[in-house]
């Protein structure tokens, strides 16, 4: 039996005036204001500033262009972060990275650099385990706010961070793992 | 002293402070000049885009809460009559040349299977003759209405993009609105060969080719228009596994002979040699065509992959017949008992905004001793695993479940994804080693109960 055509008629226009576009506009704005917060979580947490940018970007135009849903959720925030992750993530996997934590710092800031060990014991950390610990640390996340930003389960967020600051302490001359 | 947590601190935030201006960052990003088949446009241009956005926020506002479609004054289509058509065509055979397309080879890629590799793409069709007659005779070949024109044509990065359409001109107000999509060309030393066909509005990102040839995955579409897929061999016949090598009954022309249905549509068809990926619209006749050439997974694509850090393990991947498609994309199987040591497998075929599946395989053993393997896929909303009965008019989201949620795979009992995010496996006592076949090793978690 063939497939009858589904009968999908472009909507009418009827109704606009009911839409409250400032406020929504103000909404949105809200969150694009967290914009660069953002970005610089995901640059530190991937490695990779151009594609944390891009990412971020991409992930707020998709936040604005189902806007009328995702400003109802609890965390926004959350939603446009997850969804760079994916984004990023995604990018990542099919490119070779260039990860800034790779790259030493420029010699001037060598000096200024609190703490020059632990960078680079960030560094080896796994993407996975540095993305929580940038939420955490640098976002200032709950652990509940980092799984859902993350999109991961608050167990898992706690396991993460557990064994990412084993790893850091053990690399830092601390525990062992 | 300071704390770990303290130096975390300090100095996440020292890192974060000095990081590049973005201004300079931009160009760092390692995509679109390296290998367009595998980048993601959509990562492009987007500061500019959300600065227009919001000074256009009305505007954009007002057409999202009517669909997003911008064409309000067009009219519903019509089947097609491929047989009779009379009407006037709204493309053109005189196509436009002057390039203003930015990346749209890029958003052409984007759009075809995650494997999709156009360096390395098998052709679909090739003629001796020119990019123009070339592509209006692939579309006839590939049975789309009589009055399929090219409205345009570009060659970016070394290949030649030609956008099709159809539709008719009702009136001198109203258009009724086909179908539309771009063919990816090359040269040749005679001719030209179509590389890709792609519809808009078709997205074939969530379908994956695994290493030994099965093809898997989801067909979204932007409508609930009807879908055929066919994975066919070179010469146009259905390869041998095809679920349904006859096609639909009493149609014109064969389709439909992988999967036929209201997308998001599942696929997973075994090929064993080069193929042909054939999606369709289809209502009372073929009306639109996205096309690929499948082939193997290449060296460099798992070299990547094992550069990014994924763990990888190198043993061939088991054959098999026994996937099962599930609602909303998911796919899990129990597969052969190797060495007496089967393996589980689940593979999630993605539904945006999540990133596409891909071929890298990640292998999580689970000690002996467990009596429980709970597997769990964050964030479901994304994964599809909800039931397509759920899906918005897009077809993209699902809109019940929440990032909470899980999806929670046991061995233990052998049931099927329903409406719920569970999925259970038959209890066998002789499973020792688990394995997990997913995106990326770190989206999916594993956890195990070892046995008191």
């Amino acid at each position: 039996m063939k497939p009858k055509r589904a009968v999908r008629r472009v909507p009418r226009v009827d109704g606009i005036s009911e839409v409250d576009t400032s406020v929504t506009q103000d909404r949105f704005q809200e969150l694009h204001a967290h914009r660069d917060r953002l970005y610089r979580a995901l640059a530190l947490a991937l490695g990779n500033p151009g594609l944390a940018a891009d990412a971020i970007d991409e992930a707020m135009v998709r936040a604005y262009t189902r806007w009328d849903r995702i400003e109802a959720y609890a965390s926004p925030e959350g939603w446009v972060y997850r969804v760079a992750m994916n984004v990023a993530r995604s990018a990542l996997r099919k490119t070779r990275r260039e990860d800034l934590w790779d790259q030493p710092p420029e010699t001037t800031v060598v000096d200024q650099h609190p703490d020059l060990e632990l960078r680079e014991a960030i560094s080896r950390l796994p993407v996975n385990f540095r993305s929580v610990v940038v939420a955490r640390f640098l976002l200032d996340w709950s652990t509940a706010e980092t799984a859902e930003g993350l999109g991961i389960p608050e167990g898992t967020v706690k396991t993460r961070l557990k064994r990412a600051l084993r790893r850091l302490a053990k690399d830092l001359g601390g525990e062992e793992e | 002293m300071k704390t770990l947590e303290r130096r975390l601190m300090d100095t996440l935030r020292y890192e974060a402070d000095n990081l590049p201006d973005e201004e300079h960052v931009h160009p760092l990003t390692p995509t679109r000049q390296k290998r367009p088949g595998f980048l993601r446009p959509g990562l492009a241009a987007p500061a500019a885009v959300v600065a227009v956005m919001i000074l256009a926020a009305p505007v954009i506002w007002l057409s999202a809460q009517n669909g997003g479609s911008g064409h309000v004054p067009a009219a519903t289509p019509t089947t097609p009559a491929v047989t009779n058509e009379t009407s006037q065509p709204v493309a053109t055979t005189a196509p436009n040349t002057a390039p203003v397309l930015g990346d749209q080879l890029g958003r052409v890629v984007d759009q075809l299977p995650d494997g999709f590799d156009i360096e390395q793409a098998h052709p679909v069709f090739a003629m001796d003759a020119g990019v123009e007659e070339t592509a209006l005779r692939y579309l006839e070949t590939r049975h789309l209405p009589d009055n399929v024109g090219l409205s345009r044509v570009e060659t970016q990065d070394g290949y030649t993009l030609a956008q099709w359409a159809w539709g008719r001109l009702l009136d001198e107000t109203e258009i009724e609105r086909g179908e539309s999509g771009w063919l990816v060309m090359r040269s040749t030393s005679t001719g030209y060969e179509v590389l890709a066909a792609a519809t808009d509005g078709i997205d074939l990102s969530q379908i994956i080719f695994t290493r030994n040839g099965h093809i898997l995955g989801g067909v979204i579409s932007n409508s609930d228009q009807h879908i055929g897929v066919d994975v066919l061999n070179l010469d146009g016949t259905p390869v041998d596994s095809a679920p349904n090598p006859e096609g639909m009954p009493d149609a014109d022309f064969l389709w439909g002979t992988a999967a036929s249905g209201t997308p998001p549509l599942g696929v997973d068809v075994q090929v064993s040699g080069p193929a042909l990926f054939r999606v369709n619209r289809v209502g009372g006749s073929l009306l639109s065509i996205s096309e690929v050439g499948v082939g193997a997974i290449s060296d460099a694509d798992r070299s990547e992959i094992q550069d990014n850090g994924s763990e990888i393990d190198t043993r061939p991947e088991p054959s098999t017949d026994a996937w099962t498609n599930l609602p909303g994309g998911l796919s899990v199987a129990v597969v052969e008992e190797a060495n007496g040591h089967p393996r589980i497998w689940v593979r999630s075929a993605v539904q945006d905004p999540a990133p596409a599946p891909s071929t890298d395989i990640a292998f999580l053993p689970v000690p002996v001793s467990a009596t429980e393997i709970a597997i769990l896929i964050p964030n479901p909303e994304f994964f599809g695993i909800r039931g397509v009965d759920e899906t918005d008019a897009e077809g993209l989201e699902q809109t019940a479940g929440g990032a909470a949620e899980m999806a929670r795979i046991h061995w233990g009992y052998q049931g099927s994804a329903v409406d719920t995010a569970s999925i259970d496996w038959e209890s066998d006592s002789r499973f020792g080693v688990a394995f997990v076949e997913a995106r990326e090793a770190d989206i999916v978690d594993v956890e195990y109960v070892t046995n008191p």
